[in-house]
């Protein structure tokens, strides 16, 4: 009995500074936030209560829903496309030499660990319309009628954008999907190995399996991060041109920052917050159920 | 544990609890104008008055300004004052620390800002009424723009400055080799600045280099200087609320600029080029035309030697180019003086005694400034000679919009609009529909 509370209050001591932190800059924010929802608030003081006009402001701005289609175009290209890129990597990352390997996962961090105005600048500069990268490689194939102003098209300016964001973390997610594939023994893949089974099959029929608590990590991961997408837009369009490429929290900062109006800033974070709950709680619920211990 | 698990329960609520009152809006509180009134006994008890001067700190003018002017001078022409400056960084981080000594009303006794921060400082009530002092000490008979030193509709002023903003206009700055090079003429009618454009496009040139990010040329200069092509007035009772952008005259403007980008004027993705791109762009001669305030005027002339600039073409037969001019500068970027200052008139005074030094500074460095400051200012620039010389004969000039009209949330949506517009996809009407709810609520 003596080591059960024991265990419980070291437990509790251990965990209190973490705890207090999270709870005063990340849970407690959100109620003056729910406060400041409801008022007219120029940011400097509260104006008045205007119950919820606020929030059907936002929910009747064009603007908003224009938003939540971009975080979540970006969302989707990150999960079908990055994310699978990811895994492709961490496997063909596995099958090759240590020194290959090394590289590979030095190459990997380098992106992440830069900062995103560094990697946006970057990316500014290859999709500069006259002089740019991609530009001058499509002219140089005379693809000229493709050589488009990629920032500042409508139609292309988020694409734009989420590619330069996926650069910056497939690398990482490769790297964090590595690390699940060096923890499941070596002695189910020798057992395939007896039963004939290749590359392709192994990782199909026991990689991937596998990985799945560390695909639901990644997949949160990176779902939350697309979900928060500000920096890089930020940086590389200002959300233009006009409000073409901004996401739910470049929308939230327009319109608390800019337009100083606190009230639908917080209403626009409030949603912003019951989105990623319920977009959590989909992934908990349908990926990776069953706990797997090897 | 259990125990421990309610403890801790009850302090986060209890401080939860504090905090969302907090959030409720005590900010309302009134200024006691009673405290503004404390002043010249205690200053004369006193032998030295702390100031504490919340500058600017991130920019080299205001660096120079404070060091090698106020902290010099302030020891012989205010003798009483003691100062503690309070270096505030640049940009947002100032902006920030202002709004946070807003919020709290504790503000320093002196500061300096822009427009956009004093209005929300002063509907706060947290500035200080300076007219009393600006009288007092002669400063409003040395300004030689009346507006700059005019009360607000409830005979307040707010803030004094050295006037060194509003000589800066917007130009069109062009090559005079690239245009002999093509045998083009300096264009006198929006018409022929069209055929311009495209004469130059045809050469493989950027007809007219913009920085567009955010819309910031159609914000600061073009959208208004696109009206006052057509009719100045317009643009006037747009400052004065007289009008809205329903205005005809607005709507032709906006499409004019429409038909810039449509034939292609500016550079291939404008909407996402910035300041400085947009200046190279001109310099290195890839860009015939730049559209950029005067301020550029010594880097233009040094970079690029063959410049010259021309008034905005007319829009409307028998206007004058030269007649109207828009000056940047507003009336409320300057230096405010806080409400509570414990000794109100010393305060005032130091505010005063900044802008003035603020003013011989530019002086000194060739500049004028409409604050007389009594020092000859020798002009050394031919292109600076010939702008302010065509400055002082316009007729008409109007404030800039922009910098003296606009509250936070109109200039947020004015430059997402203007974004919208440099696409060449977005109609003046849908402009217009998206622009004037928002600057009906502008002036409340």
């Amino acid at each position: 009995m003596n080591r059960y509370f024991g265990n419980k209050l070291a437990i509790f001591i251990f965990s209190f500074p973490a705890l207090i932190l999270f709870t005063t800059f990340v849970i407690y924010p959100i109620f003056p936030e729910i406060a400041i929802s409801f008022q007219k608030n120029d940011g400097f003081k509260s104006l008045g209560y205007v119950g919820f006009e606020n929030y059907i402001n936002v929910l009747n701005d064009a603007t908003f829903w224009k938003s939540n289609l971009n975080t979540f175009i970006i969302v989707a290209i990150s999960v079908f496309i990055g994310l699978p890129t990811s895994l492709l990597l961490a496997l063909v990352m596995d099958k090759q030499t240590e020194s290959v390997r090394r590289f590979f996962k030095a190459s990997s961090v380098f992106p992440a660990v830069l900062s995103v105005t560094v990697i946006a600048q970057m990316w500014i500069a290859i999709y500069e319309p006259q002089w740019g990268l991609i530009n001058s490689i499509l002219k140089a194939v005379k693809l000229d009628n493709l050589a488009i102003a990629w920032l500042s098209d409508e139609n292309t300016v988020v694409l734009a954008i989420t590619v330069a964001f996926l650069w910056q973390y497939i690398g990482l997610n490769a790297l964090l999907f590595y690390t699940g594939i060096k923890a499941i023994p070596n002695t189910y893949y020798e057992a395939a190995v007896i039963d004939g089974a290749g590359f392709l099959r192994a990782s199909v029929k026991i990689t991937i399996p596998l990985l799945q608590d560390v695909t639901k990590y990644v997949l949160v991961l990176s779902t939350l991060g697309c979900m928060a997408q500000f920096a890089h837009v930020r940086i590389m369009t200002a959300g233009g041109p006009g409000d073409a490429s901004r996401t739910v929290v470049y929308q939230l900062f327009y319109k608390a920052f800019s337009a100083s109006d606190f009230g639908q800033g917080c209403a626009i974070a409030i949603i912003f917050i019951l989105e990623c709950l319920v977009l959590t709680f989909l992934i908990n619920r349908f990926v990776a159920r069953e706990k797997i211990e090897f | 544990m259990i125990k421990l698990t309610k403890v801790m329960a009850v302090v986060t609520a209890l401080a939860m609890a504090t905090s969302l009152a907090a959030c409720g809006g005590g900010a309302d509180k009134p200024v006691d104008p009673a405290k503004t009134n404390e002043t010249t006994a205690e200053v004369k008890n006193e032998e030295k008055v702390k100031i504490k001067f919340l500058s600017l700190s991130a920019d080299d003018n205001r660096n120079a300004i404070r060091d090698n002017y106020i902290k010099v001078n302030v020891e012989k022409d205010m003798p009483n004052v003691e100062v503690e400056y309070d270096l505030g960084g640049g940009g947002q981080d100032y902006a920030n620390k202002l709004k946070a000594y807003n919020a709290s009303g504790d503000m320093p006794d002196v500061w300096f800002s822009e427009q956009n921060l004093s209005s929300v400082v002063i509907a706060a009530g947290n500035a200080l009424d300076l007219l009393p002092q600006v009288q007092k000490s002669g400063f409003d008979k040395k300004m030689k723009l009346p507006d700059l030193v005019a009360p607000d509709k409830n005979g307040k002023l707010f803030c004094v400055q050295p006037g060194a903003d509003q000589y800066f206009t917007p130009r069109i700055w062009y090559h005079k080799d690239i245009f002999a090079q093509n045998n083009i003429e300096v264009p006198k009618t929006f018409d022929e600045l069209v055929k311009v454009c495209e004469t130059l496009k045809g050469k493989g040139l950027i007809p007219m280099s913009i920085f567009g990010k955010d819309g910031w040329v159609p914000n600061l200069a073009m959208v208004q200087t696109m009206i006052m092509a057509e009719d100045p007035q317009v643009a006037q009772d747009l400052v004065n609320n007289k009008t809205d952008f329903s205005n005809p005259v607005v709507k032709n403007a906006l499409g004019r600029i429409q038909k810039l980008v449509q034939i292609g004027a500016f550079d291939k993705g404008v909407t996402n080029v910035d300041y400085g791109p947009s200046i190279e762009a001109y310099t290195s001669g890839k860009a015939a035309m730049l559209v950029m305030f005067t301020w550029e005027t010594a880097a233009l002339e040094k970079a690029a030697p063959d410049t010259d600039f021309f008034p905005w073409p007319s829009a409307k037969e028998g206007l004058d180019p030269n007649d109207a001019i828009q000056y940047w500068g507003a009336p409320l970027s300057g230096y405010l003086a806080s409400a509570k200052a414990k000794n109100p008139e010393v305060a005032a005074d130091f505010a005063i005694f900044c802008a003035t030094q603020d003013a011989l500074y530019y002086n000194d460095n060739g500049s004028p400034t409409m604050l007389d400051t009594g020092k000859q200012v020798e002009i050394t620039s031919p292109l600076l000679k010939k702008s302010l010389d065509q400055f002082d004969a316009a007729k008409i000039k109007v404030p800039s919009m922009w910098a003296a009209t606009f509250n936070a949330k109109m200039s947020a949506e004015f430059a997402t609009q203007n974004s919208k517009l440099l696409t060449g996809k977005y109609s003046p009407d849908e402009w217009i529909k998206a622009i004037n709810p928002v600057w009906a609520e502008n002036f409340e």
